[in-house]
């Protein structure tokens, strides 16, 4: 997902993270609409984080501070405010854990792919592809996600130490329906007892390294 | 006879001539001399062995990787004699700044080759009264005769010829954004309107009417006369840049021109005769490999925020006292048999001379040592006198000020003089004595906790506190304070306010207020302020004393000195590699683990001199200090390429 680049770039700065978990929510009501939240937690690593931080520089990358990493947040979300479909934007921001969610409403999760296009459109200078990552379909009620590669070439680039940072790293994605769910076509996803949730989870070196392995189709009833 | 004894006289001066030192052709304007003692070097190491290392075919790749030749494998190869002296060094002329790197020749053939081969054109190469010149741009050039080279680039710091972006920005800018005509139009257009309504007798009342029917034609017209404007203002820009382009241009030009002839002067006073304006180096120790000398090491500015607003600091807001706070520095590396050692000098001026004395009078407080652990993994100590530290900071400071011409002397001179009525020095030294410490204790698993989410069986998310073991620093800082009254009340108080709890015989900072993940405790006993994460380190102040005592080696070192560091670099990698989440980068520790010892680094004042030493002891069995520091950097090079 390429805004994962903003969370890749502040990786490279807490390069001697050893572990952290992304989790990605999204619930979609009858009518198509539904919300989304976004959750990176650094919990596990509060300790060397907290160390890192006092620095300025940690091998030749700049340590951001507080105040920086608030202020980005801030400009990523106020961004996504003004994308038509999506309402109720909401951040959070815990220091004391490291924890930093992101939500929003949205009349069409593909609302979400504008998200992702826009903050692409403000931070990659070379042509991008519109990629639909999100799709939802009432008629044929079919959900899609679908990952791309875009992180990889990141990923591809750094240095063994430096891809250490995501060993042990957890990427979780939650899906949450109206209408039960009839099959999944990731077999590692699981659905949940009561058929109106799946669960897929990922070890996120395998995401860096292809983001196809995120690529699923939910059939609902 | 005399004729004889004379032609032996004259080959002999000719000889030192031509053999004389390097170091004597740089001027006293330099600021910074490095010089490499070759045949210091290739005492305790061979020139093959160092040519068959990984350093050298790493250095030997990175160098010379553009160059349209094999790389070097000889020292040989490149017809520079390794044997001999090497010198780097900063020249502060006026208006500009020359930073030189010389060295001996021991064939000219090959040195001629290698450094022509790829670089040397008709248009860079010339042979200037002797001298092969081979400029690689206007202020960067290769010069050598027969005997030695010199490599020379300069930094042009004068105003004539320099050019500012920032004049140059807003001056641009005024004239292409500026617009205030267009108003005047408007309003112009506005009035005639008005009028010739009125006067065909078609006047209708208010304004709003008359901007109904002619606001299409004022804009039309409005736009006109902006595009008009616009045009000019363009022509005006244009001109503008042109004769910005055109000073600039010659600008550049004359800061060549001046570059130029100044390098060449330059050059031809290196490879003339004798310099009488040599920099006098006294401190560079024969059989040192390596020493530096660096002239006015501004101590005020001896911390890492140098630039912005923490510089100004350092050297504006102070009107030029840095200058008072400085001296000469030397330093000297040597590869002893036994081990490697860095030993430094700074020597200060007579002013601070005596001042320094009394600062530096006193020894770390013997009862620090009873709380120190013989099995600690490290430790830094300081000693100095906080009283005698602003009492004659106030007075070189008053001194300074009242024989200043510094534009606002008079102030910071009156200013000083009431702040040293309201400051009590004793006092303050009492509170704080100039007396630290800072230890390792050790690294130990410590449980840690953190937030996680877990799922239910509809994947609905919880927060969840988990537990983990991570490996952390157990550390321990000591600061000498003797006014206990203060220290006791300051404790009540925030046990009192919540911001400390109880525990035995110390203080646990509440976790609202401790950034760090593992708990800090605070203790005081025997004059000393205890700051700690280790539990064992407070049961030694509980008790007393360490079980473990301290070697006489250790407390001989902390008490003789202003200040002492010591470092288990061995017990320190074993430590390290405890932990299963180790930064792979960290991994290369496995394999030179073993090979580490100690690092030991001392400081004292002695004669007016701020004398350093830093030691690393070699293992037994090693035959040579220099052998044994190649052979590691040649294994860390060989880890870092497998991986």
């Amino acid at each position: 997902m390429k805004y994962s680049t903003y969370i890749f770039l502040v990786l490279i700065a807490f390069f001697q993270v050893s572990c952290f978990e992304v989790i990605e929510e999204v619930k979609i009501h009858q009518d198509g609409s539904g919300t989304f939240k976004y959750t990176v937690n650094f919990s596990q690593s509060a300790a060397k984080i907290k160390s890192l931080l006092l620095m300025d520089e940690v091998e030749g990358y700049k340590v951001p501070t507080e105040h920086k990493m608030v202020s980005e947040f801030h400009d990523i979300c106020n961004l996504t405010k003004s994308i038509e479909g999506i309402s109720n934007v909401t951040r959070l921001t815990d220091f004391e854990n490291y924890i930093f969610i992101y939500g929003c409403d949205f009349k069409k999760v593909e609302n979400l792919n504008t998200i992702i296009d826009s903050l692409s459109k403000k931070t990659e200078s070379v042509d991008y592809l519109k990629t639909d990552y999100f799709s939802y379909s009432k008629e044929t009620k079919i959900f899609r996600r679908v990952g791309d590669d875009i992180f990889k070439e990141a990923y591809d680039k750094l240095s063994e130490s430096k891809k250490a940072i995501f060993t042990g790293a957890q990427y979780t994605s939650v899906y949450r329906f109206e209408s039960e769910v009839d099959r999944v076509s990731e077999e590692n996803a699981i659905v949940s007892v009561n058929k109106k949730a799946v669960l897929h989870k990922l070890e996120l070196v395998l995401l860096a390294k292809k983001g196809s392995a995120i690529n699923k189709q939910i059939y609902l009833k | 006879m005399k004729l004889i004894f004379s032609i032996l006289l004259l080959t002999a001066s000719a000889f030192t001539v031509n053999s004389q030192s390097l170091i004597s052709k740089f001027n006293n304007d330099a600021s910074l001399l490095l010089s490499v003692n070759g045949g210091s070097l290739f005492e305790n190491i061979g020139v093959t062995e160092v040519e068959n290392s990984l350093l050298f075919k790493e250095l030997s790749h990175e160098m010379f990787r553009r160059k349209p030749m094999a790389n070097p494998t000889q020292f040989s190869d490149l017809g520079i004699n390794v044997q001999e002296q090497f010198y780097f060094g900063i020249e502060n002329a006026e208006d500009i700044i020359y930073y030189m790197f010389t060295y001996k020749i021991s064939d000219i053939t090959k040195f001629e080759t290698f450094v022509k081969t790829g670089d040397a054109t008709e248009e860079n190469f010339t042979i200037v009264n002797g001298l092969n010149i081979l400029s690689y741009s206007s202020d960067s050039k290769l010069v050598w005769n027969n005997e030695y080279a010199l490599f020379i680039t300069s930094t042009y710091v004068g105003e004539e010829y320099s050019y500012s972006y920032y004049d140059s920005y807003y001056d641009y800018s005024d004239s292409y954004y500026y617009d205030s005509y267009s108003e005047d139009a408007v309003e112009t257009v506005a009035v005639e309107v008005v009028e010739m309504k009125c006067e065909e007798g078609k006047c209708e009342s208010g304004e709003g009417a008359v901007e109904e029917i002619d606001y299409t034609q004022q804009e039309k017209e409005r736009q006109e006369k902006y595009k008009k404007e616009q045009e000019r203002r363009e022509k005006e820009r244009q001109l503008k840049e042109e004769k910005r382009e055109k000073e600039r241009e010659e600008k550049r030009l004359k800061k060549e021109q001046f570059i130029e002839s100044h390098m060449m002067e330059r050059i031809t006073n290196f490879f003339s005769g004798n310099n009488d304006d040599k920099v006098e180096i006294t401190g560079f120790e024969n059989d040192a490999v390596v020493s530096l000398w660096y002239r006015n090491v501004n101590l005020m500015n001896l911390n890492p925020y140098s630039y912005g607003y923490y510089g100004m600091l350092g050297s504006g807001a102070y009107f030029g006292l840095g200058h008072y706070f400085s001296g000469d520095y030397y330093g000297n590396l040597f590869f002893k048999e036994d081990q490697v050692s860095l030993e430094s000098k700074i020597s200060y001026s007579d002013e601070l001379k005596e001042s320094l004395k009394k600062i530096y009078s006193t020894k770390l407080n013997k009862n620090f040592l009873k709380y120190m652990s013989g099995d600690v993994l490290g430790y830094s100590s300081v000693s100095f006198s906080t009283e005698d530290m602003i009492t004659e900071t106030e007075k070189i400071s008053q001194d300074f000020f009242e024989h200043s011409d510094e534009e606002f002397s008079a102030e910071i001179s009156a200013y000083i003089d009431l702040m040293s009525v309201i400051i009590d020095e004793e006092a303050i030294g009492d509170l704080v004595t100039g007396d630290a410490l800072f230890m390792l204790n050790d690294f130990a698993y410590q449980t840690v906790e953190y937030t996680s989410y877990e799922y239910d069986e509809n994947f609905n998310s919880t927060r969840v506190k988990k537990t983990k073991q991570e490996l952390l620093p157990e550390f321990t800082i000591m600061i000498g304070s003797k006014n206990e009254r203060i220290i006791t009340k300051l404790f009540k108080l925030a046990v009192k306010r919540n911001l400390l709890s109880v525990k035995n015989s110390y203080f646990i900072i509440k976790d609202k207020y401790n950034d760090f993940p593992f708990e800090m405790y605070l203790a005081y006993k025997d004059e000393i302020l205890f700051l700690s994460n280790s539990t064992q380190q407070m049961a030694i102040v509980n008790a007393g004393k360490a079980d473990v005592k301290l070697s006489s080696e250790h407390k001989k070192m902390i008490k003789k000195n202003i200040s002492a560091s010591y470092l288990n670099m061995n017990l320190m990698a074993e430590k390290v590699l405890m932990d299963a989440d180790i930064n792979k980068d960290l991994r290369v520790l496995y394999e030179i683990k073993d090979d580490l010892r100690s690092f030991y680094a001392t400081s004292k004042f002695n004669k007016g001199t701020l004398e350093s030493s830093m030691v690393m002891p070699i293992p037994d069995g090693e035959t040579s200090s220099a052998i044994y520091l190649l052979n590691m950097i040649d294994t860390v090079i060989a880890h870092e390429t497998k991986h």
